[in-house]
C-alpha cells in the first residue's frame, strides 16, 4: 500500500513514515501544498495524509482542488488545532476522517485501518447481518445472537457491538469509539468508555469459552475471533 | 553647591511655572503702571493748565479794574499765597522791555504764543507758561513749575519699583518651596518604580500621607502594585504547578525505565514501556488541557455556535457516565426538563459537563449519590451538578476554578488540577456562569446558568 504524506515538519513526517513503513505502508513526503498537489495528481495512492497548516497552499484548499477534481483517495487530515469546527471543516473539505497532533502512534495506526477497511467495502452493498465466529448482529431486527443464543443489549451497548463488528479485527480506540458511539470529541477524565465495553464484554464473553473483545494495552480494543 | 541645587531645581515643573508666572507678572504690571503714569501725569498738567487759565482770568479782571498797579499786587499777594518756590511772573511793556520779574523759577527768553508750552529748565525740571496780552498796556507770562508732579512721580515709581521686588521675591520663595516638596513627593515615586524596575521587588509600597492628590496616586499606585503581585504569584505558582505535574511523572519514568534496562527481561521491558506510554498520555493531557485553556482564555477560540439540545445532551452524558458511577458503587441520577435549548458549541459543553460528572465520581466516596438537574427559569437554563461527597470548604470556593488548584493539597488524588478552570472557561465562552454551593444532598453543588435560546 502506498500512501502520500503532505506535512512540512520533517522531522515528524519522518518518524512517520518509518513508523508506517513497519506496517508494510510505503510512504510518500511532501512538503508543502503545491508539491502535494502535484504529487496526489500525477500518481495513484491508496491514502493521502494531510496536515491543515502548510506553506503555499493549505491542507483544506489542496483537498478541496483534488475532490472537485473527482478524485476519490480516502484522505485523513492531519491537525494541530483540536477545535470541533476545525473537525468539522476538515471533514466539509473532503476528509474521510480527522486527528488531532500530537496524537498517539496506536490511534493513528487504527484509523489508517479503518479507512482502509471502509475504502476496500465501499462497493459492497450495504450489510444487513454482521458475522464475527458466532456471534451475529442483525441490524435489521436489531438482535444479537451468540453460538444459537439470543443475548439481550441495551440500544448504546448495540451501537458500540456493531462499531466493533464492522471494524472487526482491527484496533479501535477510545476516542474513535466516543466520536463514532456518542459523537463526542474529547477525552474523559475517567474511564467512562471502559466501563461501557466491560458491560459488553461481560454480556457477549461471559459465558461463553472463546472470548472475543479484547483490550489493547496502550491503544484500546479489538473484536477478532482467534485469542 | 547651592547654584547646583538651583540649577537642579531649575528643571521642575513648579519651578518653571512659578519663574513663568512672575515674569508675566511683572510684565502686566509694568504695562499697568505705564498706563497709569500716563494718565497721572495728564491729569496734573491738566490741572496746572487750568490754574495757568484762572491766572489769566483773574490777571485781565484786575488791570480791568486796577490798572497795572492793581496787576503788581495781584502777583504780590499770589506769590504770597502760594509760595514763590512754583511760580514766575514776568511783566513786560509793549516795548518787550521787563517790567517785573518775580518768582523763583528763573523763565528763559519767551515770545508770546496763544497755547501753554512747556519749556525745560537749565536748573533742571520744567515749567508751564502761558502768555497773555493786557489790553492796551503790556504783556504777562505765567508759569507754574511741574517740579512737584515730578516728585509724585517719582515716588509712586518708587513705591511700585519696591512693591514689585516684594512679590518677586516672595513668589521665589514660595516656588523653590513648593517645588523642593513637590520634588520630594515625585522623587519617592521615581524611587519607588525605580526600585522595583532593578531589583523587581514588587512587594514595596508608597507610604499614604495626608489626602491631596499625591496621597490618591500613591493609594491607586499601591493598588496597581498589589494587582501585579497576586498576578505575578498567579503566574509563578502555575509555572511551578507545571514543572511540579510534570516533574513527578518523569521521575517516575526515569525510576521505572533504569529499573527495566538493569532487569533485561524481554516481559518486564513490555510492562513498562506499556506503563510509559501511559504516563506520557497523561502528561499529553495536562499540556493540551493548558493549551485549550490557554486558547480559551486570551479568545483565540474560534466559536461557532449553534442551537444544542440540552436535554438530549444531558441525557446522553447522563448515559455514557451511568455505568462508571455504578461501578464506583454511586447513584447517578438525572433529572433534565424536555426542550431545553441553548445557543453555543456543543462539544465544549459536553466537555464542562463531563469534567464535572468524572469529579463526582472521582471524589464522591462508594454509596454517595450525584444527581444532575437542569431546568428553564426565565430567560436562563440552569443546571445542576450536586452530590453528597465531601463537598468543598468555603474558604475554597474562589479559588477552586483556578488553574492547578486542588482541595487536597498533598496531590494524592489523581487530578490535573485544570479540569475546573476549563469547566469555568468553557462555560464562559458560551456566554455562561458557574457558582459553587452547598447541596441539599450535604455535598457541594456545581451551579451553572446559560442563556436558554429561543427562536
Amino acid at each position: 500500500m502506498k500512501f502520500l504524506m503532505i506535512e512540512d515538519d520533517s522531522a515528524a513526517a519522518d518518524f512517520l513514515r518509518k513508523g508506517l513503513s513497519g506496517f508494510g505502508y510505503d510512504v510518500d513526503v511532501a512538503h508543502d501544498g503545491e508539491q502535494g498537489l502535484t504529487k496526489a495528481r500525477g500518481n495513484l495512492y491508496d491514502l493521502w495524509m494531510i496536515d491543515v497548516m502548510l506553506p503555499k497552499l493549505d491542507g483544506l484548499s489542496v483537498l478541496r482542488t483534488l475532490r472537485d477534481e473527482g478524485r476519490q483517495t480516502p484522505a485523513l487530515i492531519l491537525s494541530a488545532c483540536g477545535q470541533v469546527d476545525d473537525r468539522v471543516e476538515g471533514l466539509r473539505a473532503g476528509g474521510d476522517d480527522y486527528i488531532v497532533k500530537p496524537y498517539a502512534f496506536a490511534e493513528l495506526q487504527a484509523r489508517i485501518e479503518a479507512l482502509m477497511r471502509r475504502a476496500r467495502n465501499v462497493e459492497t452493498l450495504p450489510e444487513t447481518t454482521l458475522e464475527v465466529a458466532d456471534l451475529k448482529v442483525d441490524l435489521i431486527k436489531r438482535s444479537v445472537s451468540r453460538d444459537g443464543q439470543e443475548l439481550f443489549l441495551k440500544p448504546r451497548e448495540f451501537r458500540l457491538l456493531e462499531y466493533l463488528m464492522r471494524n472487526a479485527g482491527q484496533v479501535v480506540t477510545r476516542t474513535m469509539l466516543l466520536e463514532n458511539v456518542w459523537d463526542l470529541y474529547f477525552d474523559p477524565q475517567t474511564n467512562v468508555v471502559d466501563v461501557h465495553v466491560s458491560r459488553l464484554r461481560f454480556k457477549i464473553d461471559k459465558y461463553f469459552d472463546t472470548p472475543l473483545l479484547h483490550t489493547v494495552r496502550g491503544a484500546g480494543y479489538v473484536l477478532r475471533a482467534d485469542g | 553647591m547651592f547654584f547646583a541645587r538651583m540649577a537642579e531645581l531649575r528643571a521642575t515643573t513648579p519651578v518653571r511655572l512659578t519663574l513663568g508666572f512672575l515674569s508675566l507678572f511683572t510684565l502686566g504690571s509694568l504695562l499697568v503702571f505705564g498706563y497709569l503714569n500716563h494718565q497721572l501725569s495728564a491729569a496734573l498738567r491738566e490741572q496746572v493748565d487750568a490754574m495757568l487759565r484762572d491766572q489769566r482770568s483773574v490777571f485781565v479782571l484786575q488791570q480791568q479794574e486796577h490798572g497795572i498797579s492793581g496787576v503788581y499786587s495781584l502777583i504780590r499777594n499770589e506769590l504770597k499765597d502760594k509760595g514763590d518756590d512754583e511760580r514766575a511772573y514776568r511783566v513786560l511793556d509793549r516795548g518787550g522791555r521787563v517790567l517785573l520779574e518775580a518768582g523763583s523759577v528763573a523763565l528763559p527768553e519767551l515770545t508770546l504764543q496763544p497755547r501753554i508750552q512747556e519749556l525745560q529748565l537749565s536748573a533742571g525740571g520744567s515749567v508751564r507758561v502761558l502768555g497773555f496780552s493786557l489790553p492796551g498796556e503790556a504783556t504777562v507770562f505765567v508759569g507754574i513749575g511741574m517740579q512737584q508732579t515730578a516728585r509724585l512721580k517719582a515716588g509712586l515709581w518708587r513705591a511700585f519699583v519696591e512693591s514689585e521686588v516684594l512679590i518677586i521675591l516672595l513668589g521665589l520663595v514660595v516656588g523653590f518651596w513648593l517645588a523642593r516638596r513637590f520634588r520630594g513627593q515625585v522623587e519617592a515615586f521615581n524611587q519607588l518604580t525605580l526600585k522595583i524596575v532593578n531589583a523587581g521587588d514588587l512587594s514595596s509600597r508608597m507610604p499614604v500621607k495626608g489626602n491631596d492628590e499625591f496621597a490618591a496616586l500613591a493609594a491607586n499606585m499601591n493598588a496597581m502594585l498589589g494587582r501585579i503581585e497576586k498576578l505575578v504569584q498567579g503566574v509563578r505558582q502555575v509555572g511551578d504547578n507545571i514543572a511540579h505535574d510534570i516533574r513527578t511523572p518523569l521521575t517516575r519514568l526515569r525510576a521505572d525505565v533504569e529499573l527495566a534496562l538493569h532487569d533485561g527481561n524481554p516481559e518486564t521491558c513490555r510492562a513498562t514501556l506499556e506503563r510509559v506510554l501511559e504516563e506520557v498520555e497523561g502528561m499529553h493531557t495536562i499540556v493540551n488541557s493548558l493549551l485549550a485553556l490557554g486558547q480559551a482564555e486570551a479568545g483565540g477560540m474560534r466559536l461557532k455556535a449553534k442551537v444544542v439540545d440540552l436535554s438530549a445532551l444531558l441525557a446522553e452524558l447522563g448515559e455514557l457516565y451511568g455505568p462508571s458511577a455504578e461501578d464506583n458503587g454511586l447513584e447517578l441520577e438525572s433529572r433534565v426538563a424536555a426542550d431545553l435549548l441553548v445557543h453555543g458549541d456543543k462539544q465544549l459543553l459536553a466537555q464542562a459537563f463531563s469534567n464535572l460528572l468524572d469529579n463526582a465520581i472521582k471524589y464522591v466516596p462508594a454509596g454517595g449519590k450525584v444527581l444532575l438537574t437542569a431546568v428553564r427559569r426565565g430567560k436562563q437554563v440552569e443546571i445542576v451538578v450536586e452530590d453528597n461527597g465531601p463537598g468543598i470548604p468555603a474558604e475554597m470556593r474562589e479559588k477552586i476554578f483556578e488553574r492547578f488548584t486542588r482541595i487536597d493539597p498533598s496531590r494524592t488524588l489523581a487530578g490535573s488540577g485544570l479540569g475546573l478552570a476549563l469547566v469555568k472557561a468553557f462555560v464562559e465562552l458560551n456566554q455562561g456562569r458557574i457558582g459553587i454551593g452547598e447541596s441539599a444532598l450535604g455535598g457541594a453543588a456545581f451551579k451553572i446558568t446559560l442563556p436558554a435560546f429561543s427562536a
